[in-house]
């Protein structure tokens, strides 16, 4: 499992790397989402607080029934990939901390985009408004999801 | 969120060009989740898509034991975002959609220098069950294509144009420029296959800083390599977005000791280059060369400008297999050499590297191999006897010239040995004055030798 708090693991998390959300329903449907920021919560419990789309309804309501669930988080710049998984643990209510989050995490993920690519700003910035909701998930085991031959390869210790 | 039965695969297609990353999801048979950003997912038909794998990926082991599966798409043109549901059919190791596939991952490869590790096993076929709009946003103004723009009256003056050219070197001056002034091509240069058929060289481009006239790359290597490889056009759309990509790949398979540190592919001729187009210039279905367009435009060209590059290239193509044919049939009758043109007042250097044909030209580098070679054989019977009238002919029957017995390109390596002197302002020239003949002007007395 890797070190949730490692100083290189919280930087790479907390910074504004794409975050991909994958959710399972009781049926095995996995379900594809996104998330608009993640802060660890709590090193030793592997906690993490994290804002899915409020109106991703099968998101939503699989993260309230605690299933389980994949965070992925990629580098826009480098493509470095880290992806976790555990279990969703409960909805909680957006507070002002969970907005300036998701302002700071919209920010600097867009700051990425638009750093390396040349798409139209107002297109990518009306993308990336999204009503939140935010969830405490537990991270059992986490790998490196980097492209190439080392993708999906379990991850110990050490930085992302 | 419910399934939108009046969106269908085609209304995705801008999609599916790669520019944004995709995303699927699956699950394990015990409900273990994974998801991760995937290089790319191809329509197959209106009820279908296919994904690559190139590494045996989580996701291809998942959807053996749960065929069901989750996709996230993005129009970068309008910002909408749709989640498709798919569910796996079957999984594909040859055949149509595998070879499309496989061309996407070779553009990859080709970026870094992967050719022999990053190889597309297979493609993973799925029947989309629904598409879900997850974001909807107006689209901009349609795109207006190029030729919609310009018009067909515009290619078949460009046409026109070119087949008034005289020879290879005028040709393809003409269509470089036409592409420009016609058809709005800002950036293009056309490389042609060396004699051994592994290398591209330049022969001439249009609207760079640098014109790089001589520069080589192998067949393989890059876009243009690419095309060559492949016989087929090869695109990039987001070549920012790609370098990215195919760099964190290759440092991935450097962690893993499959390939060693190598240097990347020079990047394109345009810094910020964001489109690149190569297509093959063919002749009996062999191989002349590439051409190839460049574009600071993300997505800049499409079908379209396919179907009018292959057009263009396809004209050089034959003109470079025209002259090769009468070069071939030219007379044999010797050269009488004619008193040299030659201004006395100045020494020029030229230092020949017989190891790799290298020629510089006081003091500076001016090129190597078969054109080396070739200007060396000029400079030197020049030297020795003031000959300064030449025929294609004679030059053949130098055996130090190395030329091949099939197919030797000397009239294409003239045409670059010619280009490369005047690019550098160099006091030896050549003309072509007839069918199999050109002639040398030296401006200035030459002193000769050898190295190595």
């Amino acid at each position: 499992m890797i070190d949730l708090g490692d100083r290189a693991t919280v930087k790479f998390l907390d910074s504004g790397c794409a975050l991909l959300v994958c959710t399972v329903s009781a049926d095995g449907q996995p379900h594809a989402g996104r998330a608009w920021g993640l802060s660890v919560v709590d090193v030793d419990a592997h906690l993490l607080r994290l804002l899915v789309e409020a109106d991703d309804a099968v998101t939503v309501a699989n993260v309230r029934a605690g299933r389980a669930i994949a965070v992925t988080a990629t580098s826009v710049r480098t493509f470095h990939s880290l992806q976790l998984k555990g279990r969703a643990l409960s909805l909680e209510e957006l507070t002002p901390a969970d907005e300036a989050k998701q302002a700071q995490y919209t920010s600097d993920f867009l700051k990425d985009i638009l750093d390396t690519s040349k798409y139209a700003p107002d297109v990518m910035c009306r993308w990336a408004e999204r009503p939140v909701t935010p969830c405490f998930v537990t991270v059992d085991v986490s790998f490196d999801q980097t492209p190439g031959p080392s993708a999906g390869a379990t991850i110990d210790r050490g930085d992302p | 969120m419910s399934d939108d039965r009046s969106i269908g695969l085609r209304d995705l297609r801008r999609c599916f060009d790669g520019r944004i990353p995709a995303v699927v999801a699956t699950a394990s048979a015990g409900g273990v989740p994974n998801i991760t950003h995937i290089s790319l997912v191809h329509e197959v038909d209106s009820e279908r898509v296919a994904l690559s794998n190139q590494f045996m990926s989580k996701t291809s082991r998942n959807v053996v034991e749960n065929p069901q599966a989750s996709v996230l798409l993005v129009d970068p043109v309008s910002g909408s975002e749709y989640r498709l549901t798919i569910r796996y059919e079957r999984t594909d190791r040859r055949g149509p959609v595998f070879e499309r596939l496989r061309d996407d991952v070779d553009k990859v490869a080709a970026f870094s220098g992967m050719q022999d590790v990053f190889r597309l096993r297979s493609a993973d076929i799925f029947r989309v069950e629904t598409i879900e709009v997850v974001r909807d946003h107006d689209v901009p103004a349609a795109r207006v294509s190029r030729q919609q723009t310009v018009g067909l009256a515009a290619c078949a003056e460009l046409a026109a144009r070119m087949s008034r050219s005289v020879d290879l070197g005028a040709m393809v001056d003409v269509a470089l420029d036409g592409l420009d002034q016609l058809l709005g091509y800002r950036h293009s240069s056309m490389m042609l296959l060396d004699e051994q058929g592994e290398r591209l060289f330049t022969l001439a481009s249009h609207g760079f800083a640098a014109e790089g006239v001589g520069s080589e790359i192998a067949i393989g290597d890059g876009i243009p390599g690419a095309a060559a490889q492949t016989c087929r056009p090869v695109r990039v759309g987001a070549l920012n977005q790609l370098r990215r990509y195919s760099a964190a790949v290759r440092r991935s398979f450097e962690r893993e000791g499959a390939i060693g540190p190598g240097q990347d592919i020079p990047l394109p001729a345009l810094d910020d280059a964001e489109s690149r187009l190569a297509v093959p210039a063919m002749v009996k279905g062999e191989l002349v060369g590439v051409l190839v367009v460049e574009s600071p435009l993300v997505a800049a060209f499409d079908d379209e400008d396919e179907a009018v590059l292959s057009m263009v290239a396809a004209l050089i193509a034959q003109m470079a297999q025209l002259e090769r044919a009468e070069l071939d049939a030219s007379a044999t009758a010797p050269v009488e050499p004619p008193a040299a043109r030659v201004d006395v007042a100045h020494e020029v250097k030229v230092r020949f590297y017989p190891e790799d044909g290298s020629v510089f030209l006081d003091g500076d580098y001016l090129i190597r191999g078969v054109a080396g070679r070739v200007l060396w054989s000029l400079v030197s019977r020049h030297r020795a006897t003031g000959q300064c009238e030449f025929a294609n002919k004679e030059l053949r029957l130098d055996k130090a010239l190395e030329l091949p017995g099939f197919r030797d390109n000397l009239d294409t390596r003239l045409v670059l040995l010619k280009r490369r002197l005047e690019e550098r302002q160099s006091p030896i020239r050549i003309e072509r004055t007839g069918r199999g003949r050109f002639r040398m002007d030296v401006t200035g007395t030459l002193s000769l030798e050898t190295q190595g």
